[in-house]
């Protein structure tokens, strides 16, 4: 196995997924949602608010602002709904960046593409298709690797389209520019990457489009628990002073969960702390145990995202290992 | 150059498949099948329906592993997926991605058989004219016929200028020049000193170009030897079709192995 022709199977393996992606209209659904996202955005817009000089609130006529009274106004679908804000308008911009970032693209967006994802491989293991391409010598790491490879830059894409999109269009019609929502390219791709990666294990697995997408599902959800089942466990005591302290055995099975599997919600803590959006209080850095897990510094974002990390690894691993004592 | 090393050899292989409930049950599919197939011999494998032709083919591609024995190819275990570079498939039910146009088929295959990028550009257009497919070429394989998958098939299979192509009921959906096409080339594979495992029903190609045959029965081997032994009854001396020759062995009827 020479380098060229590694790099030119890659090459292939990753064409072949885009095209499997346009020829399934996957393509295009999300390309579609992406252009709804940034017209939503096109059509929102700022008036007034307040100015913000060393930690003061000032009106446009130069008073300090007082109370939480109405500083300006936010306009939503070209102004078809209208909703008062209080301070500056930078605020109003935070609380719907966090709604893209945590809830459109962080959880629905992933979802949505796991489950259109999730049935490509299954797809290239039926036995027509699999005799042949496991007959080629390329090994069946390298094959399992490129379809990958192929799925998480459909959706890096994706992601890039949607950042950007809705990112400029923000920025052109509020001024608000928040360069930090652009991080959430790579922390959306990452978080799609460990997910899919169990996905690559059910497809050689069972070789059935649903069970990876149920199986998929399941599996973001139950790591999305077990997140949050030890950021439960860990400040218990906190959140239920004079309560029985849980039994040891129930905060190391969470812990060892925890480390074992990705962390869903832990992801999008990591996108809302690099975006700073200060007094938003829909994000899920705001919501108990979450809150009080930061609160106390007990969260470990480097820690968390490189053992996030590491778990496709170990399920590509296993997939392929799986693969090659497959009869086919 | 030719290697004098058989290109394939099945050594004492057995192959159980799981069945059942939790796969504790077993189905014994190959049972102790010994078998040389030499450099430049065209040998076909023949045998009831079920009787373990398509997992010796796949136990020869690494599709699937042997429970007991070992299989070699080109003198290296099979478990050296490298000697596959040298062989060429052609599968009786081959399912392509129907997204892809039959160029970018030969050039996604091109690519997983290690193939450098300017040979496959070389290669693929020509294969196609060969097939009968040219004018086809940037046509998604989703509008394609049964008989013009096939043709494909086989030009991905020739991609690699194998050393040894299986053809595993090759003629399955072709039509009269489709059959004529893989007749020639076997022909030529055999004209350029390579080999040829054919896997098929029809016994008329098989009587036409084989040089040995292997006939196999209930996972077992009943006959291995030149295609004019099997072909002569051994009382008498007088020349049998196949059909006829291959009858006892598909009725139970002929001794458990001959080999000759």
């Amino acid at each position: 196995m020479d380098a060229p022709a590694v790099i030119y199977a890659l090459r292939w393996l990753i064409n072949d997924t885009f095209r499997q992606t346009l020829a399934s209209r996957v393509f295009w659904i999300l390309l579609g949602l992406s252009v709804l996202a940034i017209v939503f955005c096109l059509g929102v817009s700022v008036e007034g608010g307040a100015t913000r000089d060393e930690g003061e609130f000032w009106t446009r006529d130069g008073q300090p602002l007082q109370g939480p009274g109405s500083a300006g106004r936010l306009t939503l679908m070209f102004g078809l709904f209208q909703a008062p804000f209080s301070r500056d308008a930078s605020e109003p911009v935070h609380l719907l960046l966090s709604i893209f970032a945590s809830w459109i693209a962080g959880t629905l967006g992933l979802l949505m593409a796991l489950v259109w994802t999730a049935g490509f491989l299954p797809d290239a293991l039926q036995p027509g298709s699999a005799s042949v391409l496991l007959a080629k010598p390329a090994p069946h790491w390298l094959i399992l690797l490129g379809k990958y490879l192929g799925v998480i830059c459909f959706v890096g894409l994706h992601a890039t389209i949607f950042f950007v999109g809705t990112w400029l269009a923000l920025g052109l019609k509020t001024d608000v520019w928040q360069g930090a929502y652009l991080l959430g390219i790579p922390i959306l791709t990452l978080h799609f990457a460990v997910i899919f990666s169990a996905s690559v294990l059910l497809a050689v697995l069972f070789r059935s489009a649903t069970a990876c997408v149920i199986g998929s599902v399941l599996f973001w959800l139950v790591s999305y628990a077990v997140n949050y089942g030890r950021d439960f466990a860990l400040v218990y005591a906190e959140l239920n002073p004079g309560a029985p302290p849980l039994p040891a055995f129930t905060s190391a099975f969470s812990e060892l969960g925890y480390w074992l599997l990705p962390k869903p919600a832990d992801f999008l803590i990591v996108f809302e702390q690099c975006l700073e959006l200060g007094q938003v209080t829909t994000t899920l850095a705001s919501q108990p145990p979450f809150s009080t897990v930061l609160r106390t510094e007990q969260f470990h974002p480097l820690a968390s995202l490189a053992s996030s990390a590491l778990f496709p690894v170990v399920a590509l691993w296993a997939a392929s290992s799986h693969l090659a004592s497959q009869d086919y | 150059m030719i290697d004098q090393q058989p290109v394939a050899e099945f050594q004492q292989v057995v192959k159980d498949y799981q069945q059942g409930l939790f796969g504790l049950d077993r189905l014994r599919a190959i049972d102790g099948v010994s078998l040389r197939i030499e450099a430049g011999e065209t040998f076909a494998l023949l045998g009831p329906n079920r009787a373990g032709k398509t997992t010796l083919v796949k136990l020869l591609l690494s599709l699937c592993q042997p429970t007991e024995g070992a299989i070699l190819r080109f003198g290296m275990s099979s478990s050296d997926r490298s000697t596959l570079a040298r062989v060429g498939y052609v599968h009786e039910n081959q399912a392509f991605p129907r997204y892809l146009t039959a160029r970018a088929l030969l050039e996604f295959y091109g690519a997983l058989g290690f193939l450098s990028e300017p040979t496959v550009q070389e290669r693929a257009p020509r294969l196609l004219e060969r097939v009968g497919l040219a004018d086809r070429a940037d046509e998604s394989i989703s509008c394609f016929s049964k008989g013009m998958i096939q043709r494909l098939g086989i030009a991905q299979a020739l991609l690699n200028e194998p050393d040894l192509l299986v053809f595993d009921e090759p003629s399955e959906g072709l039509d009269l020049a489709g059959r004529q096409l893989v007749r020639d080339l076997v022909r030529e594979q055999k004209d350029r000193g390579k080999s040829v495992l054919f896997v098929s029903h029809v016994l008329s190609e098989v009587e036409l170009f084989c040089d040995r045959v292997g006939v196999i029965v209930g996972g077992k081997l009943a006959f291995v030897g030149p295609m004019r032994h099997l072909c002569t009854d051994p009382k008498t001396g007088a020349r049998t079709s196949l059909e006829v020759a291959i009858r006892p062995y598909y009725e139970g009827a002929a001794a458990p192995l001959h080999t000759s």
